[in-house]
C-alpha cells in the first residue's frame, strides 16, 4: 500500500471518530477493533498517521497553559482564553523551572511569555 | 556597583513581549530532508528552527505536513524533535567586508581569518529588477582573452554562457577575467558549486596570487558540502551581487557550474518526493536557473546604474550541447562561449569555437575601435575554416586562396593566450588590426607570438599612440599612421629576425621554382603555372 492509500485509510477511521467535530473517545475505540480486525496491509504505518490526526485535533481543542505555580490570576483568564482561542478545556502544567510568567500552546501555536523566553531576547 | 547599575539599566530599558511561534515535530528525516508534522502556519521558503541551532528551508507545503531541507549537520535531529518557525527568509549578509573573503552558501567564513562584520543582510531569492529599471547593456566588460574580446564582446549586466567539456579550460577563461577586473571597479564573485575542495583552493590560491583577491568574494559550497548547500549557493553569490549593483556598482558573478547545481536540486526534489520529469529532473528545473540569471542587469541611471554580469559555467558530457540542461540555460543566457576538445588539443587555447559561440548583446557595448578590427577578423576566420576544409581535398590552390589560408593560419596563431595573461583593451586592438593590415603575413608561424610580444614591447613605449588610443578608443587618422608607422620599423628591423627566416625560406622556394622551370620550362610565377591546371579542372567538370 502507498503513502496516500494509508494516508486515505487513515482520514477516513479519523472522520469516523468524531462526532459534532469533536474527538469522541468511544468511537475511537470502535474504529480502532474494526481496522484492527480487518488487518490491512502497513496497519502500522496506518495507525501512526491516525495517531497524528488525532493528536493534532486534541491538541487544537485544548490549551496548555504551563506555568511555575497555579494563580488566581490565570484561573480569572481562563473564559477570555478560551473564548479568544476557541478551544474546549484548558489543561494545567506545573513546571517550577518556568520560575514565573507561563507558556500556553494551543495545537502548533506556542505564545510563550516565561522567564526563559525574555533572557533569550535579550542576548 | 555601576556595573550592576549599568546592566540593570540595560535589562529596565530592553522591552519584552510574549513571543508567539509555530511549532511542529519532526515526522520523518533522512538525507538532508524532514518531513515536519504541524508548522500549520508557517510561509514557504520560511527558515525552521531545529534543536541544536541547526537550521532548515521550507520548501514543500502539503496538506499534512511540510518538507523541509536542512542546512548543517542533519544527524543530530531525530524523530519527535520540535520544529520551529522563524519568521524569516533566507537572507545573507552583504557589505564591503565580504571582498577578499572565502565564505560558505550561508555567508559563513571557511578562510580562517575571522568573523565578517557586515551591517546589511539581502534575501536570498529575490524577484529580479522589471523592466522600468533597467537600461540596455552598454559598458564593456573586457576578459583580457583576445579572442573573446573581439568576437564574443560581453557587456556589463550581459548573462553569457561557458559550455564545454570538463578540462577545457572553462574555469581558466572565469580566472583569467576576475584576474583582468583588477582595476576596473568591477567586484567579482565566484560561486563554486560541488566542486571538488582541491579545485577551490586552487582557485582561490591562483587569484590570491596574483592580487586578484582584492576584488574578489569566493562563495564555496564543494562537493563534501550537502545538496542543500549547494542548492542555496548561486542564489547567495547573486544576492552579494546584488548588494553591490544596488550600491550603483559593477559586479561580476560566475556561477561554477550550474550543471551540478541543477544535480544538487534534483536531488533535494526527488527526496521530498516531487514528480519527477526528464532525466528525472523536477519540473520547475528551467525556472530554477531563469530566475537566477534573470537577476542579472544593467540598472538605469536613475536606478544607480550598477550592474550585475553573470557568467554561468555548463559541463557538457562528450560535447552534446543538446542536452536538457545546456539547452535550458543557453535559451536563458544572452550568447555563450563554446570551447571545443578538438580545438584544445590543437594547441588552441582558449579553446573557443567561435563559429558556435555568439554575444547576442555585448556588441553593443563594444568599443568603436575593437568593432572595427573584430568585424574584419571575424569574417577572416570563418573564410579561413571553411577553405581549410576545402584544402585538404587539393594541393593546387590559387594564390587568393593560399593568401588567405595563410591569413586564417595567423589569426588563430593570435588568438592563442596563456593563462593568467589577460590583455589589456588597447594592446588587443593593436594586435589584432596588425593581423588584418597583413603586417604578420611575413612572419613564420612558429614566431608568431614572439613578434606579438615586440609588437606590445614597442607598443608600451609609444606612450603617444597609446594615451590617444586609450582616450578616443577609435582607430582614427592619426592612430592608423602612428599603427603604421610603428609597425613598419618593426618589420624593417625584423628583418634580422623574422623577416630572415622567412626571406631564407623564399630563397629556397625560388631555388625550387627554378629547378621546376629547368625540368618543366613552364616559367613564370607560381600562378600562371598553375592556370592551365585549373582549365584541365573546368574542362573536366564541362565533360
Amino acid at each position: 500500500m502507498k503513502g496516500k492509500k494509508i494516508k486515505d485509510l487513515a482520514k477516513v477511521m479519523f472522520k469516523k471518530s468524531l462526532t459534532e467535530g469533536v474527538v469522541n473517545p468511544a468511537s475511537v475505540s470502535a474504529v480502532l477493533k474494526e481496522t484492527i480486525s480487518q488487518k490491512p496491509q502497513n496497519l502500522k504505518n496506518i495507525l501512526k498517521f491516525y495517531k497524528h490526526l488525532i493528536e493534532s485535533k486534541i491538541a487544537r481543542e485544548e490549551l496548555i497553559v504551563e506555568t511555575a505555580q497555579k494563580t488566581k490570576e490565570i484561573e480569572k483568564m481562563e473564559k477570555e482564553l478560551l473564548s479568544k482561542t476557541g478551544a474546549r478545556r484548558i489543561k494545567y502544567k506545573i513546571n517550577p523551572k518556568l520560575i514565573f510568567g507561563l507558556r500556553i500552546t494551543h495545537g502548533d501555536f506556542v505564545y510563550d511569555a516565561t522567564l526563559d523566553s525574555k533572557l533569550k531576547q535579550l542576548s | 556597583m555601576s556595573i550592576i547599575e549599568d546592566i540593570q539599566k540595560q535589562i529596565d530599558q530592553s522591552r519584552f513581549s510574549p513571543t508567539a511561534k509555530n511549532a511542529g515535530k519532526i515526522a520523518e528525516i533522512g538525507d538532508g530532508v524532514a518531513r515536519v508534522w504541524g508548522l500549520s502556519d508557517v510561509s514557504a521558503s520560511e527558515i525552521i528552527s531545529f534543536p541544536h541551532n541547526i537550521k532548515g528551508l521550507a520548501l514543500n507545503l502539503e496538506e499534512d505536513s511540510v518538507g523541509v531541507i536542512v542546512f548543517g549537520d542533519w544527524t543530530k535531529l531525530k524523530e519527535g524533535d520540535t520544529a520551529e518557525t522563524t519568521g524569516k527568509i533566507l537572507e545573507i549578509p552583504a557589505g564591503e567586508a565580504l571582498v577578499g573573503r572565502v565564505i560558505d552558501a550561508l555567508g559563513r567564513p571557511i578562510d580562517g581569518k575571522g568573523t565578517i562584520n557586515t551591517k546589511t543582510t539581502y534575501p536570498t531569492e529575490k524577484i529580479a529588477p522589471g523592466v522600468v529599471f533597467r537600461e540596455s547593456v552598454n559598458t564593456p566588460l573586457q576578459t583580457g582573452l583576445k579572442a573573446i574580446d573581439s568576437m564574443i564582446p560581453i557587456g556589463r549586466g550581459q548573462r553569457e554562457l561557458i559550455i564545454g567539456d570538463r578540462g577545457l579550460g572553462k574555469t581558466a577563461i572565469c580566472t583569467d577575467t576576475i584576474i583582468n577586473q583588477k582595476g576596473q571597479n568591477v567586484i567579482c564573485i565566484y560561486v563554486a558549486i560541488g566542486q571538488k575542495t582541491s579545485k577551490i583552493a586552487k582557485v582561490v590560491d591562483t587569484l590570491s596570487k596574483h592580487r586578484a583577491m582584492d576584488h574578489t568574494i569566493v562563495v564555496a559550497a564543494s562537493a563534501a558540502d550537502s545538496a542543500t548547500m549547494q542548492y542555496v549557493a548561486p542564489y547567495a553569490g547573486c544576492a552579494i551581487g546584488e548588494y553591490f549593483m544596488d550600491q550603483g556598482k559593477d559586479a561580476l558573478v560566475i556561477y561554477d557550474d550550474l550543471s551540478k547545481h541543477a544535480w544538487a536540486y534534483r536531488q533535494i526534489s526527488l527526496l521530498l518526493g516531487r514528480p519527477s520529469g526528464r532525466e528525472a529532473y523536477p519540473g520547475d528545473i528551467f525556472y530554477l536557473h531563469s530566475r537566477l540569471l534573470e537577476r542579472a542587469a544593467k540598472m538605469a541611471k536613475e536606478y544607480g546604474g550598477g550592474s550585475l554580469t553573470a557568467l554561468p559555467i555548463i559541463e557538457t558530457q562528450a560535447g552534446d550541447l543538446s542536452a536538457y540542461i545546456p539547452t535550458n540555460v543557453i535559451s536563458i543566457t544572452d550568447g555563450q562561449i563554446y570551447l571545443e576538445t578538438d580545438l584544445f588539443n590543437a594547441g588552441i587555447r582558449p579553446a573557443v569555437n567561435p563559429g558556435l559561440s555568439v554575444s547576442r548583446v555585448g556588441g553593443a557595448a563594444q568599443t568603436k575601435m575593437m568593432k572595427g578590427v573584430a568585424g574584419s577578423l571575424r569574417l577572416d576566420l570563418a573564410q579561413y575554416r571553411e577553405l581549410a576544409t576545402f584544402a585538404q581535398f587539393g594541393s593546387d590552390l590559387d594564390e587568393a586562396t593560399q593568401k588567405r589560408l595563410e591569413r586564417g593560419k595567423r589569426i588563430v596563431e593570435i588568438l592563442k593566450q596563456p593563462q593568467y595573461k589577460p590583455m589589456d583593451v588597447t594592446s588587443q586592438v593593436v594586435i589584432l588590426w596588425a593581423v588584418n593590415n597583413g603586417y604578420l603575413d611575413s612572419v613564420p608561424l612558429a614566431e608568431i607570438s614572439a613578434f606579438e610580444e615586440k609588437i606590445l614591447a614597442l607598443f608600451t613605449t609609444n606612450k603617444k599612440l597609446k594615451d590617444h588610443l586609450d582616450k578616443n578608443k577609435e582607430i582614427d587618422d592619426f592612430a592608423e599612421k602612428e599603427l603604421e608607422k610603428m609597425l613598419k620599423s618593426l618589420t624593417a628591423r625584423g628583418d634580422t629576425t623574422g623577416r630572415a627566416l622567412d626571406s631564407a625560406q623564399s630563397q629556397v622556394d625560388n631555388s625550387k621554382s627554378a629547378r621546376v622551370k629547368k625540368k618543366t620550362s613552364t616559367g613564370g610565377k607560381e600562378s600562371r603555372g598553375r592556370i592551365p591546371g585549373g582549365k584541365r579542372i573546368k574542362k573536366h567538370a564541362k565533360k
